[in-house]
């Protein structure tokens, strides 16, 4: 098909500096990752484009080999669009053509180097797997081949492929996006969107197209709280001095309000235990400052060193913005371990500011019997969620809601020390009961004896003495702890904590010698009223 | 008195005058009279000392009385002897004398002396002695007493003169006059009594005297006793018609022939004639009513006829046209339903209408021994034996246009909305458990569970179709008459849908709350209603007594518990909720409040929310962990953590002022009065349970202010209120501890660890797990006191013989209703 591509003056000479530079993008993806392995400077690095000068200073100890990557920041995105377009009567046999040459123009208009932008009618196939028919039946379960290696083959030297479908609903035109990352090999979420006039559907496709495109960057440095990140490209998005809102950034800039999801993409051998790209799953990044093209961000996670350390030289770390496709992602508990069960009946929570600006938490709801509980969007893109089930909080959350349909996060299951909590809260009860309750005897049982009422004290001692003592209590206390008993660890010592915590208690205020006393009570007042007893 | 000439001194003797406080003087002699319970102890010195104050105090009132200020008959005997002229008229009071015979002569040889002692203590000891020839009378005791007993009488004051009157016959039984004296004594009393309209009094005195002289009169203007007594007799009869107690009546007219046998024939004949003439009125009405077509009125008529009278001529056919014309039951019931549900948890009432309008979409057939029996109507329900499938089979061709068989489809869909989570209906343990639901045929549904459940399908117990809290139109026989909500009185007709699917009729039934089930017991003996829904407890003795009614006990048990609102922040401390426990004498209230003292089997007080079952056997019981005793009644522990619970309010507020940053330490603050609302349906047992625990509260410390719910209510309308009591239905503890715990439940609890137990209850796979969630869940509402349990108590419903087709071991008095029949009562 011939593709007809209007660029403008500039960018026809940027394109001719490109080509003229030393860096050679090469379609084979694996023999650039085999280059880095090597001994190239690794993604961490700057630019490997040095002065003579410099190379001499600076050269490994072994033979340089030709680097062919460009500086990260100055790396345009590769995108695909592959179109996938339903057969309608609306749309005439230059619709596709129409399409493909608008969405690259668009593209072009709004960011011209951030991204190179390539729009196709989309493949029928590919090594087998049908693409086209497959786009157009079921878009948001998708996937490609399950081989990696056919994976990059079929994206040739595009970074991003972004399939696009369009569909005639009624008397609209239902437009459906979604990307696919190479560097990350990752799906993004499903975007849709919909139009009513055929003129502006070029439009809304670009629409897709930008709703579905993820921007990228590379995690320079990390420690528990912070990570420093360079996004792609950086040094070739054009962006103001000074903006306000009315400003609308390419879909390749990174804005402040976007959320980065880290990942770990492991350079080495692959190894068949362990995949390519690592996400860092329940790891959020959010924009504390920029600095200049780098920008700062403050690590959120349910663990606490993610990203904490220095990369190993056979990991590349990355970060994608997470842009939300859907209105809600259910969340699934499962207990930690390898006999992963749902967790049902477990609290879900959400930090708000009040009016005070003082944080509250607010209950989101229980999970269900699969452990599921659905997050609405409509409550923020952005959530820390707490999970807790009874009294303690048992993880934390950070999520990008509508990122994904659904999403797992494992919690330690401590029903068993739940149970325990109950059991406990019980003996507790009895305890105050019988303190209140020796108390109260002992009072009355003081009172009588000044009464001289001498028979009715012996009657409440001894009703005193047949009370549990701290012997006996403490035994119930053992056979009660014999009733939870968990096989983890960390939760069993929780609950011998609480446990032992009521034994301090019970030390603390049952006093056993108070029986002794009030008998020496008695036998003195009994002497001093001059009565004889047995 | 002084000494005279004449008495000799043969054996007189000086001794010291004895002290006079001294009491023990001879023997006390005790009288009892009968005034107003206060025995009086009365000494010969006259000495009268209050036995109220023998009883309670140490020291009595003493009051000296001089002899001439006792009557006769409060004294000692003694005689009295009369001289002449020559010895001043003397007379002398002594001691019994010692006289032949024990008489005195009549010619007493001259010469002769009589010897005597006076009764003065300070001469007693002297013998004197004086000649026949200068006593003018002799006066022994029994005569004088004789003689005051006569005053009495003749001043109508028998209060004194039955003392006499009992001396006399007890010790004087021949004492000349006696006996004529006796007969006017009665008589006079007889009389006094019938001017004054104490019948019965009148009636036990005549009886006496009828036994002695049947005709006596004390002159012949006086009717003769027996006349009296026909008056007494003929009174008490007329006012028992008079009261319409015709039941009495009859009991008396009995009484009257066993008794006196022909004697009173004419006024047994009399009331009797007057008592068919009233029963002949209502029969008049009945057939009046009939004729123009007043169902109502008839009924009342042939229900009053009946009451007094069933062989009345003619009766017995009069009553078989109006029952055949208009047949009516009408049930007295404690409450109605504004919200009918045949599985309601909370309110008898609830379900009994529920049963009486609505299908359930599977029925619970009984009780077995793990859990309940169920199954379909108009068809079978089978659970394989991994308890992961469960089949279903409907005859759909089975004719019963009452009840028709549920379509196949019908039956899929309520399954699966049931598991809906967007369905307002959804049960949660059935949206885990439900995999798929298969239509294998026309007569066939497979479903299939993704687990197995110990007792899957007691999930879906429930209406066949939404009832929408009890708005939606009824899909069995009756329907309500629209009427006001707060009437006392609801009928219910049978749809003309079903009156024209069916060649039969169903009675219409008229269910009359009553405030009072003494009012209600009153009723059903008396035939005005046919049947007491929910009998109380202490009347169930008396009611199984009467030879015309069927009592019956339901199969399932009520749990009466009061549910704390934790609005109140004190509700929400468990050592205050503790303190309501054993600050309430809840022991007490069943035994004597509400059994009136007698025992009941399957009445006792309760640890859990859940059924202890009416025996042992029962295995209704199998969620309550017997090893958990109730909480004891202790006052003063009570009162304790009342004060606890007071301390800890406080500390809340303080910690809440420091969390909101108000400067320095508060102030000293002011008692706190603790004021609560306890809400509770309408009903005897609510009431009266209420009323005492308002007083015991106030005990320890704790005011508390009722709020009768309207007719129908079981739960307020708003949160005005601190404590519910709720008279809780519990079927099947497998499916209903959720209803009742859960955070939506109706105790709305918001505890984890109750959570998880009900969350471990709904995953049981097999009874032993099932009874330890259970037993968890017993024990954990049980420490923390979610709710406060009260007792439990069997329910019991009466009716009269003439309604038949009510069936046995009912879970509900509609169970069967389609199948009602009215009959004229025999006579048994």
């Amino acid at each position: 098909m011939k593709r007809t591509i209007k660029l403008s003056t500039v960018s026809w000479l940027l394109l001719t500096a490109m080509v003229a530079a030393p860096w050679l993008v090469s379609a084979d993806f694996a023999r650039r990752l085999e280059a880095q392995e090597t001994g190239a400077e690794s993604a961490e690095g700057t630019s490997t484009e040095t002065t003579g000068a410099e190379s001499e200073t600076s050269k490994p100890a072994e033979p340089p080999k030709p680097v062919i990557d460009k500086p990260w920041e100055f790396d345009s995105y590769r995108v695909t669009v592959w179109i996938a377009v339903e057969d309608t009567p609306l749309l005439g046999p230059s619709a596709l053509t129409d399409l493909t040459d608008q969405v690259e123009w668009l593209a072009e208009q709004v960011d011209l180097s951030g991204w190179i932008v390539t729009a196709s009618l989309a493949p029928e196939a590919y090594q087998g797997t049908p693409i086209r028919r497959a786009m157009l039946r079921d878009l948001e379960s998708m996937a490609f081949s399950e081989s990696r290696e056919d994976r990059l083959a079929m994206a040739g030297d595009a970074d991003k492929i972004i399939m696009l479908t369009v569909k005639s609903r009624d008397t609209k035109f239902q437009i459906e996006a979604r990307e696919y990352d190479v560097l990350a090999d990752m799906m993004g979420a499903l975007h849709r969107n919909e139009c009513i006039h055929q003129q502006r559907l070029a439009r809304h496709c670009y629409r897709g197209v930008a709703d579905a495109f993820s921007p990228v960057a590379r995690i320079q440095d990390s420690d528990e709280r912070t990570a420093t990140v360079l996004p792609r490209a950086a040094g070739l998005i054009v962006v103001p001095e000074s903006y306000d809102d009315s400003w609308v950034p390419p879909p390749t800039y990174i804005k402040d309000t976007d959320i980065l999801i880290p990942m770990v993409r492991h350079t080495g051998r692959l190894q068949l235990n362990r995949p390519e790209v690592e996400v860092k799953s329940w790891t959020c990044l959010m924009l504390d400052h920029r600095e200049n093209d780098e920008l700062v961000y403050s690590v959120q996670s349910m663990f606490r060193t993610p990203l904490a350390g220095r990369t190993a030289r056979r990991q590349q770390r990355i970060a994608m913005v997470a842009k939300p496709g859907y209105d809600h992602t259910s969340i699934a508990l499962v207990s930690t371990g390898q006999d992963k069960r749902p967790l049902w009946g477990y609290r879900v929570f959400r930090i708000e500011l009040d009016s005070m600006g003082e944080e509250v938490p607010v209950l989101v709801g229980k999970t269900d019997w699969r452990g599921e509980i659905e997050i609405d969007i409509a409550d923020g893109v952005f959530q820390t969620l707490y999970i807790k089930n009874g009294e303690r909080t048992l993880g934390r959350l950070p999520l990008v809601v509508g990122h994904q349909s659904r999403v797992e996060a494992p919690v330690l299951s401590d029903d068993i020390r739940l149970r325990a909590e109950g059991v406990i809260q019980g003996l507790q009860s009895q305890f105050l009961d019988l303190v209140a309750r020796r108390e109260v005897i002992a009072k009355r049982a003081r009172y009588r004896i000044e009464q001289k009422e001498f028979d009715g004290a012996r009657e409440l001692i001894d009703e005193i003495r047949g009370l549990p003592n701290i012997e006996q209590f403490t035994l119930t206390i053992e056979q009660q702890r014999r009733q939870v008993l968990s096989n983890d660890s960390r939760e069993q010592s929780r609950i011998d904590a609480m446990f032992n915590r009521l034994i301090e208690l019970l030390a603390k205020y049952i006093d056993d010698g108070v029986v002794g006393e009030l008998d020496g009570e008695l036998r003195a007042a009994e002497e001093a009223a001059g009565v004889t007893t047995n | 008195m002084r000494h005279s000439q004449y008495l000799r001194y043969p054996n007189s003797r000086r001794a010291g005058r004895p002290p006079r406080e001294v009491l023990a003087w001879g023997a006390i002699c005790v009288l009892s009279i009968g005034l107003l319970g206060t025995s009086t102890l009365i000494s010969d010195r006259g000495l009268v000392v209050s036995a109220s104050a023998q009883e309670g105090t140490d020291e009595g009132e003493m009051l000296d009385l001089s002899l001439s200020e006792m009557s006769i008959g409060e004294r000692e005997p003694f005689d009295r002897i009369y001289l002449n002229a020559a010895n001043d008229n003397a007379v002398l009071d002594t001691q019994p004398l010692e006289l032949p015979g024990g008489r005195v002569p009549e010619n007493p040889p001259a010469g002769e002396w009589l010897r005597f002692r006076l009764l003065d203590p300070e001469r007693s000891e002297y013998l004197y002695e004086v000649p026949w020839a200068a006593i003018v009378n002799v006066e022994r005791y029994p005569d004088m007493l004789l003689a005051e007993a006569k005053e009495f009488v003749e001043a109508r004051d028998f209060d004194k003169a039955f003392p006499a009157m009992s001396r006399l016959l007890a010790q004087y039984p021949d004492t000349k006059g006696l006996d004529r004296m006796h007969r006017e004594f009665l008589y006079v009393n007889a009389r006094q009594l019938l001017d004054r309209e104490q019948l019965d009094e009148a009636i036990i005195v005549l009886d006496e005297l009828d036994r002695l002289d049947p005709t006596y009169r004390p002159s012949n203007a006086d009717p003769p006793s027996s006349e009296l007594l026909a008056t007494a007799l003929n009174e008490i009869v007329g006012q028992y018609v008079r009261d319409t107690e015709f039941d009495r009546a009859d009991e008396y007219m009995t009484l009257i022939q066993a008794k006196y046998g022909d004697t009173q024939n004419a006024i047994i004949d009399r009331w009797k004639g007057e008592i068919e003439k009233v029963a002949l009125g209502y029969m008049q009405q009945a057939q009046q009513a009939l004729d123009a077509g007043d169902g109502r009125a008839a009924h009342q008529a042939v229900r009053r006829m009946f009451g007094i009278l069933r062989d009345l001529d003619g009766g017995r056919e009069l009553a078989a046209q109006v029952l055949e014309r208009f047949p009516l039951v009408i049930v007295a019931v404690p409450n109605a339903a504004s919200k009918p549900d045949p599985n309601a948890l909370d309110g008898w009432s609830r379900r009994r209408m529920g049963t009486l309008f609505y299908r359930t979409l599977i029925e619970a057939r009984g009780q077995g021994q793990d859990g309940g029996v169920y199954d379909v109507e108009h068809g079978q329900l089978k659970v394989s034996d991994d308890r992961r499938t469960i089949t279903v089979e409907i005859q759909s061709d089975a004719q019963d246009p009452l009840r028709p068989p549920v379509g196949v489809y019908e039956f899929s869909r309520r399954l699966l909305d049931l598991a809906d989570s967007d369905h307002p209906e959804v049960v949660p343990a059935w949206t885990r458990l439900l995999d798929q639901v298969e239509i294998e045929s026309p007569q066939r549904v497979r479903i299939d569970l993704r687990f197995p459940h110990v007792l899957p399908e007691s999930l879906v117990n429930v209406p066949l179709t939404s009832i929408d809290g009890g708005a939606a139109p009824p899909n069995l026989v009756y329907e309500p008459v629209a009427g006001d909500p707060s009437d006392l009185e609801r009928r219910y007709l049978p749809r003309k849908e079903m009156l024209d699917a069916v060649e039969r009729g169903w009675p219409e039934i008229t269910e009359q709350i009553f405030n009072s089930h003494l009012d209600a017991v009153a009723a059903i003996e008396r035939a005005d209603i046919d049947v007491i829904e929910q009998v109380f407890p202490a009347d169930v003795p008396r009611l199984r007594a009467n030879a015309d009614l069927l009592v019956e006990r339901y199969q399932l048990p009520v749990i009466h518990v009061l549910i704390p609102n934790r609005r109140n922040v004190l509700m929400q401390y468990p050592a205050f909720r503790r303190a309501l426990l054993y600050g309430t004498n809840r022991e007490m209230i069943l035994r004597q409040v509400i059994l009136g003292g007698a025992p009941l089997e399957g009445a006792d007080l309760v640890s859990g929310p859940f059924p202890i079952g009416v025996d042992e056997s029962d295995p209704l019981n199998y969620g309550y962990d017997f090893r958990l005793e109730p909480i004891p009644y202790e006052k003063r522990l009570g009162q304790a953590l009342v004060g606890l619970s007071k301390i800890q309010f406080a500390d809340q507020l303080e910690a809440e002022r420091v969390a909101r940053g108000e400067a320095g330490p508060a102030e000293d603050a002011e008692e706190l009065d603790i004021e609560l609302v306890l809400a509770y349906p309408h009903g005897d047992v609510p009431r009266l349970a209420c009323e005492t625990m308002v007083k015991q509260l106030q005990s320890i410390g704790i005011k508390v202010t009722l709020r009768p719910l309207p007719i129908g209510e079981t739960l307020p309308s708003d949160d005005d209120w601190d404590l519910l009591y709720s008279e809780l239905v519990i079927s099947e503890p497998l499916v209903d501890a959720r209803r009742l715990l859960a955070e939506d439940g109706l105790a709305a609890l918001d505890l984890p660890p109750v959570e998880l137990a009900l969350r471990r209850l709904d995953t049981s796979e097999s009874w032993g797990r099932a009874r330890r969630a259970l037993y968890d869940l017993h024990m954990l509402t049980y420490n923390d006191v979610s709710i406060l349990p009260l007792w439990q108590l069997p329910v019991y419903h009466a009716r009269r013989k003439g309604l038949e087709g009510v069936g046995n071991n009912l879970r509900s008095l509609y169970d069967n209703v389609n199948s009602w029949n009215l009959v004229v009562e025999t006579e048994e």
